[in-house]
Order: structure tokens, then C-alpha cells, then sequence
């Protein structure tokens, strides 16, 4: 297994994995402002999107965007196709992560928030959003290290990344064996220590403690 | 409309292809995942340790690369496998380790008392399992099986990197050659869809009704809070 082909697969799964995530993040700040939304046709059609954004296998929403709609947009990169397919996926993850996060701060805060007469935007940055955050990145960890092992999908539609490189290896000849359990401890080197991370922080999270 | 039925007959045998594999790595895996599940409450670290890296590493694995491994790394040690057989096993693990950690918290929610008066009433081992731990452990972990299955159903289709005519298979060969890929793949991705949501429907019920025989007590209570932590399958995919 050469380790220079490990590194370069390494910088597409990264680049999958960073992109699509803050992708993901960004369409999940509107996935959960939309379940929060008074009006009840915003929230029906936010329900909708997030089944079917859900309800199709990764897969087949890179083969979508990248084979279906891709010949002009997004057909040069499957790199490209595999961040948006994954960062529309895991926004409606993310999105109900936000949203259960803010659910979680207790009713008493909002109404104190009220009752003291604060600018919403003020509320929501200095009270709510600081008892929240802890909460929400717990939950968004464990869909971050599921889109990280996600990004192996794209090998599929050609991105190459790590099991892109390692699956040419073995095909050139390398120990198959050797070469996909050396890529699966590199995915471990990552996920590992955010799941600890991920704990901890909830561990630390003042709701969670009040519990 | 005519193509909406011509596309049907051609799909619709590679999504039974499809529901095979699910079904066939589901049964594989739940059964490990409970033999998991009972050595993961095991009071002797020698037999958890072990078990605890075993469901780590292939939880950690993409389901992807799992396969990739059994289907390309047996024959190295002179296993060869049919294609099917190898998704099968691959995702029959992978299905095991993420059910083990649903059973693990399962069993562990069985009252002690109820082990206690089986064992008081001098019940063996096996019977005390079958007829006082199972049918508690089904009750609390069912809604949360259900939604691996919905993964494992949505993972299938990962077969097709080893050439498995599977629904994404299919769709893909035919487009493929036929250069008609976007309806034929927007009608694969309906399937997926239509199966996946019946199951969501499924879980969803299976939900209410376990909280509703819990006496309500399953949601927020102090009991879930000590055994049974609210296992969200999404947090757990595992295709990739």
C-alpha cells in the first residue's frame, strides 16, 4: 500500500467531507428554521422535502445529480456531485438536530427572555442559542462521522478518494485485505476521537447536567 | 405513462433483488447483533473487551469498504464468494454491530428483578433468555430496529459497486445504455422512496405502540433515563 496514494485519497475524502458538511450546516439552519415556522404550509412542505431528501439512498442521489441532471452542471466533478448530494441529505439531519437542540432549552427561558423584554435577536444569541449549542453538536457529531463514512459512496461515481485509490490498488495487484482494513483505520483515526470529543461536550452541556 | 409501466417491469425485479438482501443481511445481523448484545452485558471484561472492538471497528467502517473487504480479500485466503453472498455477509456485520449496541442497551434495561424471580424460580439459562429477557428486550428495541432496516434497505444499493443487479443496478445498466438515465433513475429513486417511507410508517407506529405498553412510561421517564437510552437509528447509518 503506498502511502502516497493513501495521502492523495485522504484530500478527496476531506474535501468531501468538509464541503458537504458545511453544506450541510448551512441548509440545515433553513431545514430548522422551517420546522419552526408559524405558518403551517412552510412546515408542510419542509416535512416533504426532508422525507424524500431522506427517503432516497445516498447513491442514488449521486447518481442523480452527477449521471441524471450533470452533463452541463455538475457532470465534470463527481467530487463536486458528491458534496452536494451529501450536504443536501444531512441538512434535513442537521436541520432536526438544530431544531431538537433549541426544543431542548427549557420553555422557562424563552418566557424569562419575554418577560424581560429582550430584542429576540438578543435572546436568542446570549440565552437560548448558548444552551443550545452544546446539545446540538452532540447530536451533529454522530451525523458528521456518518456523513464522513457516507463520502466512501462517491468511489462509486468515480471521486477519488480514499476507497477510490485503495479499490485501484487492489485492482493493480496490492493485498486487498491489507489495503481496505489500512483505509478502514484511517476512518476509525477520525471518527474515534470526535465520537470522544462529542461526549464530552455533552457531558459538559448545563441542560444535560440539570437533568 | 407507458414508459411509467415499461420502467416498473424492468425495476421491479432488481427492488426484489433488493428486498432479498435486506431481508436475508437483516436476519443474519439481528441474530448476531442479540448474541452481541447478551456478550456485551457479560460480567467478564475478557469476554466484553472483545466484542466492544469488534462492533467499534465495524461500526466505524463505511458499509462500503466492509464489503469491498469480504468480497475482494476473502479470495486471498482462498474463500471465494458469489457476489449476493458476499453483500450478504458484509452487511449481515454490519447490520450485527449496529443492532448489538440496541440490544446492549435493551437487555440492560430488563428490570433485575425480573432475572431474579426466573432464576428464584429456578429457570435455566436458555429459558430465562427465551421466555423473560427477549420478550422485554423486543418490546423497548423493535422501533429503533426498524430504522436500521430502513438503512439497510437504503444500503443495498451499494451492491451495485460489485455488479449486483439490484434496483440501482438495474436502473443504472439500462440507462446506461440506452443514454435514458434520468427518468430511469428518478423512477429507482421513487421506489426507494415509496419503500422507505411505508417502513418509516411502520416505525413510527411500532413507537407508539411500545410506549403505549409501557404505560407511557418509555418516553422521558426515570426508567428510560437509567437503561434505555433513546437510540435514534439516523445518528447510526450506516451506508457508506
Amino acid at each position: 500500500m503506498d502511502l502516497a496514494y493513501l495521502l492523495q485519497g485522504l484530500k478527496g475524502t476531506l474535501l468531501i467531507w468538509v464541503g458537504s458538511l458545511a453544506l450541510a450546516v448551512l441548509l440545515g439552519v433553513v431545514v430548522a428554521a422551517g420546522r419552526r415556522s408559524h405558518s403551517t404550509w412552510v412546515r408542510s412542505i419542509v416535512r416533504i422535502w426532508v422525507a424524500i431528501v431522506r427517503g432516497i439512498p445516498p447513491l442514488v442521489w449521486m447518481l442523480l445529480l452527477f449521471f441524471g441532471l450533470g452533463w452541463g452542471l455538475l457532470g465534470d466533478s463527481p467530487i463536486f456531485a458528491a458534496v452536494v448530494a451529501l450536504g443536501l441529505i444531512n441538512s434535513a439531519y442537521i436541520g432536526d438536530s438544530i431544531n431538537a437542540g433549541l426544543s431542548a432549552v427549557p420553555r422557562g427561558q424563552w418566557e424569562a427572555c419575554q418577560a424581560m423584554a429582550l430584542p429576540k435577536r438578543v435572546a436568542y444569541l446570549r440565552v437560548i442559542l448558548p444552551q443550545a449549542f452544546p446539545i446540538m453538536l452532540a447530536s451533529s457529531t454522530a451525523y458528521a462521522i456518518s456523513l464522513l463514512k457516507n463520502t466512501a459512496i462517491a468511489s462509486i461515481i468515480g471521486a477519488n478518494e480514499m476507497v477510490f485509490y485503495a479499490y485501484n490498488t487492489v485492482q493493480l495487484g496490492a493485498d486487498a485485505l491489507t489495503s481496505f482494513f489500512v483505509i478502514g483505520l484511517v476512518y476509525l483515526a477520525f471518527s474515534v476521537p470526535i465520537g470522544f470529543l462529542a461526549r464530552w461536550i455533552e457531558g459538559r452541556s448545563v441542560i444535560a447536567q440539570v437533568r | 405513462m407507458d414508459y411509467i409501466v415499461e420502467s416498473l417491469t424492468r425495476l421491479l425485479p432488481g427492488l426484489l433483488t433488493s428486498v432479498q438482501m435486506t431481508v436475508v443481511s437483516v436476519s443474519i445481523g439481528m441474530v448476531l447483533g442479540f448474541l452481541g448484545g447478551l456478550l456485551l452485558n457479560n460480567r467478564h471484561r475478557g469476554v466484553r473487551y472483545p466484542v466492544i472492538a469488534l462492533v467499534e471497528v465495524l461500526r466505524g467502517f463505511p458499509a462500503l469498504l466492509t464489503l469491498y473487504f469480504v468480497y475482494f480479500g476473502l479470495p486471498r485466503l482462498d474463500v471465494v464468494l458469489d457476489g449476493f453472498v458476499a453483500v450478504v455477509i458484509a452487511f449481515g456485520l454490519t447490520v450485527a454491530a449496529y443492532t448489538a449496541e440496541i440490544f446492549r442497551a435493551a437487555i440492560a434495561s430488563v428490570p433485575r428483578g425480573q432475572r431474579e424471580a426466573a432464576l428464584s424460580l429456578g429457570l435455566r439459562r436458555n429459558k430465562t433468555i427465551r421466555l423473560i429477557v427477549l420478550p422485554h428486550v423486543l418490546r423497548v428495541a423493535v422501533p429503533p430496529l426498524l430504522g436500521i432496516v430502513v438503512i439497510a434497505f437504503q444500503g443495498t444499493s451499494l451492491a451495485i459497486s460489485i455488479g449486483q443487479l439490484e434496483l440501482t443496478g438495474v436502473a443504472l445498466n439500462f440507462g446506461m445504455s440506452t443514454f435514458f438515465l434520468l427518468p430511469e433513475i428518478l423512477m429507482a429513486g421513487a421506489l426507494y422512496l415509496i419503500v422507505t417511507t411505508l417502513l418509516t410508517w411502520v416505525e413510527i407506529v411500532s413507537e407508539r405502540r411500545a410506549q403505549r405498553l409501557s404505560g407511557g412510561s418509555y418516553q422521558g421517564s426515570g426508567r428510560r433515563r437509567r437503561g434505555v437510552p433513546k437510540i435514534s437509528p439516523e445518528a447510526l447509518r450506516t451506508t457508506g
